[in-house]
């Protein structure tokens, strides 16, 4: 299909000097010259302020506590078990990419480019441990093998959320270790920290909140009316209240209930306040998509004999979900940004180290700007890499619809 | 012996159904037997309960008093006599209905799978035969979305002979067609009412009526108002309702 040739692009140039051009496309009509000025004006303030820091700018401050960011307080002489934990994630990474295609690959460039950076960036100073530079060599490696076995006929989408199951599953356990004079110390969730935290909390909270939510959506709509009142009470309660509301009354609330020598891990409760809160909005996402599965669907299914149970596992839930994914993965973004509350229970994460780094020591208390502009970039840069996830899902399957 | 098989003969049997939505009283006591074998038409104008009719007869519809019997089984509220009836009873759409998500291939060995519990090859390898008698085994790996509706009206009709049905239902299946691609579908039903298929198809192509129909039923206002051959119900209609209704849609 071509479109009409209708739009001004095509006018002949020959007669357009760089005058005629500016009058045209930066001051007529009337109101598109005000935007012009406001937008110069702004442009100005904004390099006022940014010239003279980005001359100035103590980037030392990130550099140097770049192990902090990453992985927070985690005991240095543990180090290889942070390492080790998350060097699958590479791998999957690729994989992804090899399997879904394009969409996925956006994630991947992202991983290689910081790779790249971050080992390149090592050659200038010596804040970096041999261990960390070498992971950062190796995994742009990773994602390529990845790649290559994700490219595979016999790798489907099934091997590949398997992999990242097990994966996660794998790093949790060697994070936290076993008993105190074992190979592999207990480790203390206190002490795990920095993106460390934010990615592994943020994918194991994705994990589970897409099916909770999904059950809570079906139980809503069950005719078994206790699951659906208590789905209803669950969802209306938790989409009713703050997620730093919840948070807080855990903390206050989790002692009543745990025996007195134990300390509530904060961690797990930051985790379960997130989870809560997440499930509660995807439910409702979801529900919407069940929703628009019509009619004719679930009439087509019965008329060939199918049961409740298929019909609603093969034929309602597949489409709800494609119709969702938008909303699915605008919840996912929610999520990870989400994370960031861990630092308000006193922990290390991306945000809570950055705060460690500047309140903590004097030498960078004037190198805030820098710290949480860098916290910032890896938050923007993660949800981007999902907002492109999205996009991809939207372009394919508009193009399955036609 | 001879009982025995008169009653095996009959295939789908209804004694005064009567059904309401709400206040509106759509089926007034419906009364039809058709046996083994019988290609019925069912017509008249819209509105008139032809779709609630036969939706009633796989439960899609609930109907309120009267009985229908379906090959020997009662369709009351027993979940196994509903999933007997409708495993045996194939049913084609106006709108088709075909699972979007789905492959073409898919969509047609899904229930055989899930209900018969067959295995994937196996049920691949039957719906292949079935796109074949369709005539579309080419179009068995796209979606239904990237089909025409005329193709995607002939993969629904695969889809409910999938299971093996000893009855077709049709709900007006060319109406939302091109016309263009009215003739490939009428095509394939013509050839299955010549297999010998027990049919009971709602439509206005009253040129398929004449070919196939062993019978027509004349819908008005939830009641049969007048049934017979083609010959008679073209040629001689009795009823003034079929005579003008014939009128306009001949
Ligand atoms: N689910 C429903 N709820 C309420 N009224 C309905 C419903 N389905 C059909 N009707 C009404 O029942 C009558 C018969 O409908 P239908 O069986 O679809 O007629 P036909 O197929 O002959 O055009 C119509 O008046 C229609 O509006
Ligand atoms: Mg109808």
């Amino acid at each position: 299909m071509t479109e009409p040739t209708t739009s001004s692009e095509l006018r002949p140039v020959e007669d357009q000097s760089f005058a005629t051009w500016v009058k045209v496309n930066l001051f007529s009509p009337w109101y598109n010259s005000v935007l012009t000025v406001v937008g110069a004006v702004m442009v100005i303030l904004l390099l006022k302020v940014a010239i003279p820091f980005l001359l100035t700018a103590q980037w030392a401050a990130v550099t140097t506590n770049i192990q902090i960011l990453l992985v927070g307080q985690y005991p240095s002489e543990e180090l290889w078990r942070v390492g080790a934990g998350v060097l699958p994630m590479p791998f999957i990474v690729g994989a992804a990419w090899g399997v879904w295609g394009s969409m996925m690959r956006t994630f991947s460039v992202i991983l290689i480019v910081a790779s790249v950076l971050t080992v390149i960036s090592s050659f200038f100073g010596d804040s970096m441990t041999p261990g960390f530079v070498l992971w950062f060599a190796v995994s742009p490696v990773l994602v390529l093998l990845g790649y290559t076995v994700g490219r595979r006929s016999f790798i489907g989408p099934r091997h590949v959320l398997i992999g990242w199951f097990l994966f996660l599953m794998l790093t949790l356990f060697l994070l936290r270790g076993f008993g105190e004079d074992s190979a592999m110390p207990y480790v203390s969730t206190s002490r795990w920290g920095g993106l460390l935290v934010t990615i592994l909390i943020a994918q194991v909270g994705i994990a589970i909140v897409l099916p909770l939510g999904i059950v809570l959506a079906l139980a809503r709509q069950s005719n078994l009316w206790f699951f659906k009142a208590a789905a209803l009470v669950y969802i209306e309660i938790l989409r009713a209240t703050p997620l730093l509301a919840l948070l807080f009354l855990m903390l206050i609330v989790s002692p009543m209930f745990l025996p007195d020598i134990t300390t509530p891990d904060r961690l797990m409760l930051a985790f379960i306040a997130i989870v809560m809160n997440n499930s509660a909005y995807m439910a409702e996402n979801i529900r919407g998509g069940l929703q628009s599965v019509s009619k004719g669907q679930i009439e087509a299914a019965e008329a060939l004999g199918m049961r409740g149970r298929h019909v609603t596992l093969f034929i309602i839930l597949p489409q709800a979900i494609r119709a969702t994914i938008p909303a699915i993965v605008g919840q996912f973004i929610i999520l990870f940004k989400d994370t960031a509350v861990i630092a308000l229970v006193g922990l290390l994460d991306l945000l809570g180290a950055a705060y460690a780094i500047i309140l903590g020591q004097d030498a960078w208390r004037t190198a805030d700007l820098e710290v949480f502009l860098f916290v910032a970039a890896v938050y923007w840069i993660f949800t981007y890499g999902m907002s492109s996830v999205s996009a991809g899902v939207e372009k394919r399957m508009r193009a399955g619809a036609d | 012996m001879s009982a025995q098989s008169v009653e095996n003969d009959v295939m789908i049997q209804t004694t005064d159904v009567e059904k309401w939505f709400g206040s509106l009283h759509v089926l007034q006591g419906i009364s039809v037997t058709i046996k083994k074998g019988e290609v019925v038409v069912i017509f008249g104008p819209s509105g008139s309960g032809k779709s609630t009719f036969i939706r009633t007869l796989n439960r899609l519809e609930e109907h309120h008093r009267g009985e229908i019997v379906v090959d020997g089984t009662v369709l009351d509220n027993d979940v196994r006599n509903i999933e007997t009836i409708r495993s045996e009873i194939g049913m084609v759409f106006q709108q088709f209905n075909l699972f979007p998500h789905k492959s073409v291939i898919d969509n047609v060995a899904m229930a055989p799978r899930l209900v018969r519990k067959m295995s994937k090859t196996e049920a691949d390898e039957l719906a292949m035969s079935m796109l074949e008698l369709v005539k579309i085994p080419e179009q068995a790996y796209k979606f239904p979305g990237q089909l025409s509706g005329g193709q995607q009206q002939r993969v629904a009709i695969a889809r409910a002979l999938a299971m093996r049905p000893k009855i077709m239902m049709f709900d007006e299946p060319t109406s939302a067609l091109d016309p263009e691609m009215i003739a490939e579908v009428l095509d394939v039903m013509i050839d299955l009412a010549k297999s010998g298929m027990t049919m009971i198809v709602v439509t206005h192509e009253m040129g398929f009526a004449r070919e196939v129909a062993d019978r027509l039923l004349m819908f008005d206002e939830g009641k049969i108002v007048e049934e017979g051959t083609p010959d008679k119900m073209f040629d001689n209609p009795q009823h003034d309702r079929t005579k003008e209704f014939l009128s306009r849609v001949l």
